[in-house]
């Protein structure tokens, strides 16, 4: 796909959540759709075309293997399926990465905390004295 | 009309001649009726003006204030009712709860139009809003069912763009797994 399809392509998907946002708004609910959440969702989806790859990939080499059709086209779109499900993984792991980040960032005081668990000497008693 | 010589203690007087020159003054403004031809007459409202020219009615004025705005809403309410009641009498056609019905899922859609991201048709579905509101409150459907509706319209909203940005989210994402292109 040539750069000025790509480009034409993100305007739309731009344009199209832009609009989403806007009646959002007007519902009273885009608090809901936050970059957190909607990194979630992306993450949500990425899994299920994941599951959906996978499913497929399956398919295609029982096709190959059990019923006997064309090798070549069936092995021709199992590259192509690697490659999808390859990239695929790649997102899902840098997905994962900024997810960390993402809530790093909402929980400042999460290290803090952690250390300060994590210093020795310091013991809780529970129960009567 | 006063004379020069007139004063306060001729007053019998003073009052003759007025009337003289009442009579005198008649002839000529029916001499001006003469000259003109009956061809429009004027009817005043409280703020509207309607003036009919050569047997076309027109509004000469459209000042309206809001007692003339509940007048007129009031003749087109017994109007339409009178409509409505016509048309439901005959139980066989079972119109008033098709038009009810009819009129409920025009309200849902207009309803959902409302919270459009376009302004003119978000502006737009309110008048409809707004119209179908007055007709369902004709036919006797109940204000706290026109307001269930419009929370039911609402609802439905919010559950298609959960369900539109859910999409956007898959759109993009395979978008991204097809095309290896990173998308913000």
């Amino acid at each position: 796909m040539s750069s000025k399809k790509l480009k034409a392509q993100m305007k739309i998907f731009k344009e199209l959540e832009t609009q989403l946002m806007v009646q959002a708004e007007r519902l009273g609910v885009r608090e809901d759709f936050d970059p957190f959440h909607m990194k979630e969702l992306e993450c949500d989806a990425l899994n299920k075309h994941l599951i959906a790859f996978y499913q497929e990939r399956a398919n295609l080499e029982y096709e190959m293997q059990m019923l006997g059709t064309n090798k070549k086209e069936v092995l021709i779109k199992l590259e192509r399926l690697g490659v999808y499900i390859r990239r695929a993984e790649k997102m899902a792991e840098q997905d994962q990465k900024e997810f960390r980040k993402m809530l790093d960032k909402l929980t400042p005081g999460k290290e803090a905390a952690l250390k300060a668990v994590a210093v020795k000497g310091i013991s809780v008693n529970l129960g009567i004295n | 009309m006063s004379s020069p010589g007139a004063s306060i203690d001729t007053g019998f007087a003073q009052e003759k001649m007025y009337a003289m020159a009442r009579q005198a003054m008649r002839p000529a403004v029916g001499e001006k009726e003469q000259d003109q031809p009956a061809e429009s007459v004027s009817e005043q409202m409280t703020s509207l003006s309607w003036e009919a020219v050569e047997g076309k009615d027109g509004a000469k004025s459209f000042d309206l204030r809001g007692s003339d705005a509940v007048y007129l809403s009031t003749i087109s309410a017994a109007l339409a009712e009178d409509e409505v009641q016509s048309l439901s009498g005959k139980k066989q056609l079972k119109f008033k709860e098709k038009a009810i019905r009819s009129l409920e899922d025009k309200m849902l859609k207009m309803g959902m139009e409302c919270f459009s991201h376009n302004f003119f048709v978000a502006e737009l579905s309110k008048m409809g809003v707004g119209i179908m509101r007055f007709q369902l409150n004709l036919l006797g459907v109940e204000p706290n069912e026109i307001n269930a509706l419009m929370a039911r319209a609402k609802r439905e909203k919010i559950a298609a763009v959960n369900i539109g940005v859910q999409q956007l989210a898959s759109e993009k994402v395979l978008f991204g797994i097809v095309t290896g292109a990173k998308i913000a």
